[in-house]
C-alpha cells in the first residue's frame, strides 16, 4: 500500500506536468488574443496589458479581405445542414446495412469500409474538377456535399443497430407492424444515444475540416471557418497583426471548445474503437 | 403488394446513401486514377500518355526529396504518438484526484482545427518573442526560429501534430486498458513487480491488437499531414518540409498539372495501403 501512495504521487506529477505543457499553446493564445498589439514584440508568457480590441475589430472588420463573422455565419450553415443530411441519409442505411438483406450489401459495405483508409488528398483533384463542372466551386453546398457519404456515422450506427436482439421487431411485426414502422417506432428512438454521438462527431468535423473548403472556396464570401484562419494566418509577417489572428483563432474555436466541455462523453464514445475508428 | 413493398425497403433504406457515395466517393477515387493516366491540365485532358506520370515521378529529384522527408516525418511521429499515448493512457487508466482535467488537457485539441493548432505552435515558437524561445533564452540558448531551421522544422509540425492527436490515440488505448483484468496486475504486484515490468510484461503484450492500430492509423495520419505544413512553414525552409501532400498541392493547385498530382495521390495512397498490409499481415497474426 505504501509502495503505491508514493507512485500514485509520481503519477499525479508526471500528469500534471504533461497536462500543463497541453495546455500552454492554447492558454498562450488565449492571453495574447487579449493584449494589445504593442504587447507582442515584448512577449513572454504573460502580457502586462489588456483589451478587447483585438476582438471587437476581428468581429466587425474585414482583414486581409476575409471577414471572421462570415466565416462563422458560412461554418454554422454548413455545420447544421452536413449534421441534418448526414443523419438523415446513415440511420436509414446503416439500419439497412445491419438489419436488411438485398444484392450488393456486403460488397458495398466492404466498399465504404475500404474507403476509409483512401487518403482524402487522392479525391480532391478530381473532386474539384467534378464540382466545377456542376458549378459548385466556391457555393456552400461545394463544401457540404462531398461530406455527407463520410463513413463514421454509418459504422457507429451499423454497430449499434446489429445488437439489438432480433425479438423485438418480430413482436412488432406480429402485431402488424410494417419494416418502416418498425424502424421509425422502435429501432430510431432505440438508436438515440448513438444518433446523439454521430451528431456531436459530425458537428466537429464539419467546422474543423480544412483540406476540402481550402480546396473548393478561394473567395471570402464562401469560405468557412479553418479557411479564414489559414488566409489570416498568412500574414504573420507583419508582427503587429499577431494578436488579431489569435482573437480570431480562438473566438472560431470557442463553439467547438464549449461542444466539447458539453458532450465530452459523446465525443469520446464515437472515438472507441467498439463504435469505430477516425 | 405488402412483399413488393419489403424486398424494395432496404433499397429505399440505404439507396440515398449508396448513391452520394458513388458520386463524392467512388467516382472522384476512380477518376484520379484515370486523371493519373493524362497529361492534364486547367481545361482538362491534353493526351493520354499511360504511366508516364508515374514514370516521371520516379526520375524526379523533388518527388524522391518529398518521400523521404515524408518518411523522416513519420520515423518521428509514429514513435512519438505510439509511446506517449501509451503512456498516458495507462497513467490515465486509473483514478487520481483531478483526473478529469487531466483528461481534459489531453481531448481538449481534438475539437481544435489545423488551422488554429498550426497557429498557437507558430506562436509559441515565435523567434525572441514566443514562450518556447523565451525558455529557450532562460537557459542561455539565443533567439532563433526554430521553424526557419531545416530539419528542426519537420520536428516541430510533428509536435504539433502530436498535440492534436493524443487525445484520440488515448481514447483507443484506455477502452483497450478496460478489458484487461484488474487480478493481473494484482497477481504481478503479489510477486513484486514494478511499474515498468507492469507495462512491458502485461499491458503491453495484450494491448497488442490496439497497439496495432495505433500505429496503423498514426501511419496514415504522417502520410496525410497537410494543413500544419501549409500554414507553419509552406513546405519551408528550402523545401526541408516539402511533404508529398504538399508536393500534390503545388503540382495540382499551383503548377495545375494535374494528371500528375493525381499520380502522387495515387502514390500516396499505394504507399499507406502497403504500410497498413504490412502491419496486419506481420503482426495480427501473433496476436
Amino acid at each position: 500500500m505504501q509502495q503505491r501512495k508514493g507512485a500514485n504521487a509520481t503519477r499525479w506529477i508526471v500528469l500534471a506536468i504533461l497536462a500543463a505543457l497541453w495546455f500552454l499553446p492554447l492558454v498562450s493564445l488565449v492571453l495574447f488574443s487579449f493584449a494589445p498589439p504593442s504587447e507582442v514584440l515584448k512577449g513572454g508568457f504573460v502580457p502586462t496589458q489588456w483589451t478587447l480590441d483585438n476582438y471587437v475589430k476581428v468581429l466587425t472588420e474585414t482583414q486581409r479581405g476575409v471577414s471572421v463573422p462570415t466565416g462563422i455565419w458560412n461554418s454554422t450553415v454548413i455545420m447544421v445542414l452536413q449534421v441534418a443530411g448526414i443523419l438523415l441519409l446513415d440511420v436509414p442505411a446503416a439500419y439497412a446495412f445491419a438489419r436488411t438483406k438485398f444484392i450488393g450489401r456486403n460488397v458495398l459495405f466492404a466498399l465504404v469500409l475500404v474507403s476509409m483508409m483512401m487518403p482524402g488528398i487522392l479525391e480532391v483533384i478530381s473532386l474539384y474538377d467534378l464540382m466545377a463542372n456542376i458549378g459548385l466551386v466556391n457555393t456552400l453546398w461545394g463544401v457540404i456535399l462531398p461530406g455527407l457519404p463520410r463513413v463514421i456515422g454509418i459504422f457507429i450506427l451499423r454497430q449499434f443497430f446489429m445488437q439489438v436482439p432480433r425479438e423485438l421487431d418480430e413482436a412488432a411485426r406480429i402485431d402488424g407492424a410494417t419494416d418502416f414502422q418498425v424502424f421509425l417506432k422502435i429501432m430510431v428512438p432505440l438508436a438515440l444515444p448513438s444518433i446523439i454521438t454521430v451528431t456531436v462527431i459530425t458537428a466537429l468535423y464539419s467546422w474543423n475540416n480544412f483540406l476540402w473548403p481550402l480546396i473548393v472556396t478561394n473567395t471570402p464570401e464562401a469560405m468557412p471557418v479553418p479557411v479564414v484562419i489559414a488566409y489570416l494566418s498568412a500574414d504573420t509577417s507583419a508582427v503587429l497583426n499577431y494578436t488579431l489572428i489569435l482573437a480570431a483563432a480562438f473566438v472560431t474555436s470557442l463553439p467547438m471548445i464549449l461542444l466539447f466541455l458539453v458532450g465530452q462523453r459523446w465525443i469520446v464514445s464515437g472515438m472507441r474503437p467498439t463504435s469505430g475508428i477516425k | 403488394m405488402v412483399r413488393l413493398r419489403s424486398t424494395l425497403f432496404p433499397y429505399l433504406m440505404a439507396g440515398p446513401y449508396i448513391a452520394l457515395f458513388a458520386v463524392f466517393v467512388a467516382y472522384p477515387v476512380g477518376r484520379a486514377l484515370y486523371m493519373s493516366l493524362f497529361d492534364w491540365g486547367i481545361f482538362g485532358p491534353n493526351a493520354f500518355v499511360g504511366l508516364d506520370n508515374y514514370t516521371s515521378l520516379w526520375n524526379d529529384r523533388r518527388f524522391w526529396s518529398s518521400f523521404w522527408i515524408t518518411s523522416g516525418f513519420a520515423l518521428m511521429y509514429v514513435p512519438m504518438i505510439t509511446v506517449i499515448s501509451l503512456v498516458l493512457a495507462v497513467m490515465l487508466h486509473r483514478k487520481l484526484p483531478g483526473i478529469g482535467i487531466f483528461r481534459t488537457a489531453f481531448f481538449l485539441p481534438i475539437v481544435i482545427n489545423v488551422a488554429v493548432a498550426a497557429i498557437a505552435f507558430n506562436w509559441l515558437f515565435e523567434p525572441n518573442i514566443g514562450t518556447i524561445d523565451k525558455v529557450l533564452a532562460a537557459f542561455g540558448l539565443p533567439g532563433q526560429n526554430l521553424l526557419q531551421i531545416p530539419g528542426w522544422s519537420l520536428f516541430v509540425i510533428s509536435l504539433v501534430t502530436l498535440w492534436i492527436n493524443v487525445g484520440f490515440m488515448v481514447i483507443i488505448l484506455l477502452a483497450g486498458l478496460e478489458n484487461i483484468p484488474d487480478e493481473l496486475y494484482e497477481a504481478a504486484r503479489l510477486d513484486g513487480s514494478t511499474a515498468l515490468q507492469d507495462l512491458l510484461l502485461i499491458t503491453v503484450p495484450l494491448l497488442r491488437p490496439i497497439l496495432l492500430i495505433v500505429v496503423v492509423l498514426s501511419i496514415v495520419q504522417a502520410f496525410q499531414i497537410f494543413g500544419e505544413v501549409l500554414i507553419m512553414t509552406q513546405g519551408g525552409p528550402f523545401g526541408s518540409t516539402t511533404v508529398l501532400t504538399m508536393l500534390l498541392y503545388e503540382e495540382g493547385f499551383e503548377r495545375f498539372a494535374l494528371g500528375r498530382a493525381a499520380a502522387i495521390g495515387v502514390v500516396i495512397t499505394i504507399i499507406i495501403a502497403t504500410l497498413s498490409f504490412i502491419q496486419f499481415r506481420f503482426f495480427r497474426r501473433e496476436v
